[in-house]
């Protein structure tokens, strides 16, 4: 039996046994082990020539999600794991995978270890990507949340400590920090996003651990949380297979950076029915090119991306809750040679969305966007679209249903 | 109306006045969390899955599906609606943070589950909490 095989029987048994018995948490449970997950369909088109996240242009129904997850804890200990299917464009391919699996063990509030594959902390909602069940977008701020990189960015095999400290009475620290490595594909949208400055292939991409965390700060005010994450990837490099024309046989390169460092700062205040949020970062890497055997060119690629986003959400009634944000990023890359251009790339996104609860478990959204800028366009070697073929100024269109059991 | 019958509305009220305030939401636990008492932010701590045992057990947090108090009572402890407590905990069992409340009917019905769970604990009027330890108010 391969692995997908496997999952895909693990998955449709989390799957049957959830739906046999479920309350409104979204877990079921049999003999204290808890169990749940949901499965989401979706719809994308927008207007103009743009595909940006898959066929958009024509509009696509490659877009969905799907899990089952199981969870038992006893004492000090707990064990869970979830798995995880997705379409989006041409990536997940609606293949199941491990999306995290890990054990606690925490022995007081200010002290837990995880272990596994674990969820990486980064920001307000890097966690909980999936769960369409907890607010109101249909697509999260892509500035921060691309929806391609969640390969990416939704966990990583390691270790972590995290806790909660209190200070004196209406004060508290959330804390994770962790160590570990990310997997990634070739066949991937992280590797797709690191494959755009130039018309090679990468052959191969990945880093040789990842270390980060998070801390938020629960203030004194009730509802406001303001937090720090930051992460780093150490020795993040790809391989790329280059031509140098017709009669040369193609050769690899390396481009890999020491650091790939990560820095988000976040606000996030609930009062009542309202949901205020904020997040604005920054991703930099020098990149050095060498060649199979690691000389370098001396040519080293100055990377930063810089992003922020605001949002609001409102519960309007039991059935109707409503959100807004305005999301922005810009990219550029400067290479040490003086010669070679690389474009910016700068994306301005302001959406509003419609959430419909028909009951507690199953719900409907809908978002309209307005782009300014096509930054976040991917042209890749397989798919070019290059800067100045794209639309600049164009409308994205979403669906979405969940049912969440 | 008589001097009596003004009496006796007057006393009515001030019983009812005084049901009312006996008629408060608390925070019960299993016999087994007998001694326990819980400031607001331990409570908020333990109803938000960051802290998970309390005296020695495993903490096992037991909901009515619906009840006016239990309302009331996160709201007035840890400043979430019953929508916004149920997102929470959505979250963090979906992606591997916590195992979420169990879920039952009417207050009854959590005294009845925290009564036959050690470590467990419910929010319920103190009127029905029976024996159970009142831990947190």
């Amino acid at each position: 039996m391969n692995i997908t095989t496997r999952y895909n029987k693990i998955g449709a048994t989390l799957l049957i046994a959830a739906l046999a018995s479920s309350n409104a948490f979204g877990a079921g449970s049999w003999k204290g082990i808890q169990f749940g997950g949901f499965a989401s369909q979706g719809y994308l088109v927008n207007s103009g020539d743009n595909d940006y996240l898959g066929e958009t242009s024509e509009g696509t129904f490659d877009f969905r999600e799907y899990a089952a997850s199981a969870s038992y804890a006893t004492g000090e200990w707990r064990i869970g794991a979830q798995v995880f299917g997705q379409k989006l464009g041409v990536y997940g391919n609606d293949e199941l995978a491990l999306d995290w699996a890990s054990i606690d063990y925490q022995p007081a509030q200010w002290l837990g270890f995880r272990a596994g594959r674990v969820k990486t902390p980064r920001g307000l909602y890097n966690e909980a990507l999936d769960v369409d069940s907890i607010r109101p977008f249909v697509l999260m701020p892509q500035s921060v949340y691309d929806a391609r990189l969640r390969d990416f960015n939704a966990s990583f095999d390691g270790v972590m400590m995290f806790g909660n400290v209190a200070i004196g009475d209406s004060n508290s620290f959330d804390y994770k920090v962790y160590h570990g490595d990310i997997p990634m594909k070739v066949e991937s949208g992280a590797n797709d996003y690191f494959n755009q400055d130039l018309p090679y292939p990468n052959t191969s991409i990945g880093m040789d651990s990842a270390t980060g965390g998070s801390i938020f700060w629960n203030t004194g005010l009730d509802g406001l949380r303001l937090g720090y994450s930051a992460s780093v990837f150490d020795n993040f490099n790809m391989d790329r297979e280059v031509s140098f024309g017709p009669g040369f046989p193609p050769v690899i390169l390396n481009r890999g950076t020491q650091d790939y460092k990560r820095q988000l700062l976040s606000a996030e205040y609930s009062v009542g029915d309202w949901v205020f949020a904020g997040e604005m970062g920054r991703e930099t890497a020098l990149y050095d090119i060498t060649d199979a055997d690691g000389n370098s060119f001396d040519i080293f690629l100055d990377f930063e991306v810089e992003y922020a986003y605001a949002s609001v959400a409102r519960r309007l009634s039991e059935k109707f809750e409503v959100g807004a944000y305005y999301s922005y990023s810009m990219e550029t890359q400067v290479s040490s040679d003086g010669v070679t251009a690389f474009p910016d790339y700068e994306q301005a996104d302001l959406s509003v969305s419609v959430r419909y609860d028909y009951n507690y478990n199953l719900l409907f959204k809908l978002e309209a966007h307005y782009m300014d800028g096509s930054g976040k366009i991917f042209s890749t070697p397989s798919y070019l679209q290059p800067v100045e073929d794209r639309d600049g100024s164009w409308m994205l269109f979403a669906a979405k249903t969940t049912y969440t059991f | 109306m008589t001097l009596s019958k003004l009496v006796i509305a007057g006393l009515s009220a001030i019983a009812l006045s005084c049901s009312a305030v006996s008629a408060a939401p608390v925070l019960i636990g299993n016999a087994s969390l007998e001694g326990v008492s819980l400031s607001d932010s331990d409570m908020q701590a333990v109803l938000l899955g960051k802290n998970v045992s309390l005296g020695g057990k495993r903490v096992v947090i037991v909901v009515a599906k619906a009840s006016d108090g239990q309302e009331n009572f996160l709201k007035s402890k840890i400043g979430k609606t019953g929508s916004q407590f149920n997102n929470h905990w959505r979250k963090l069992f979906m992606t591997g943070g916590g195992v979420a409340p169990t879920q039952v009917g009417a207050e009854a019905d959590v005294v009845s589950k925290v009564s036959s769970t050690p470590g467990a604990i419910g929010i319920v009027d103190d009127s029905v909490a029976g024996g159970l330890p009142v831990i947190g108010k």
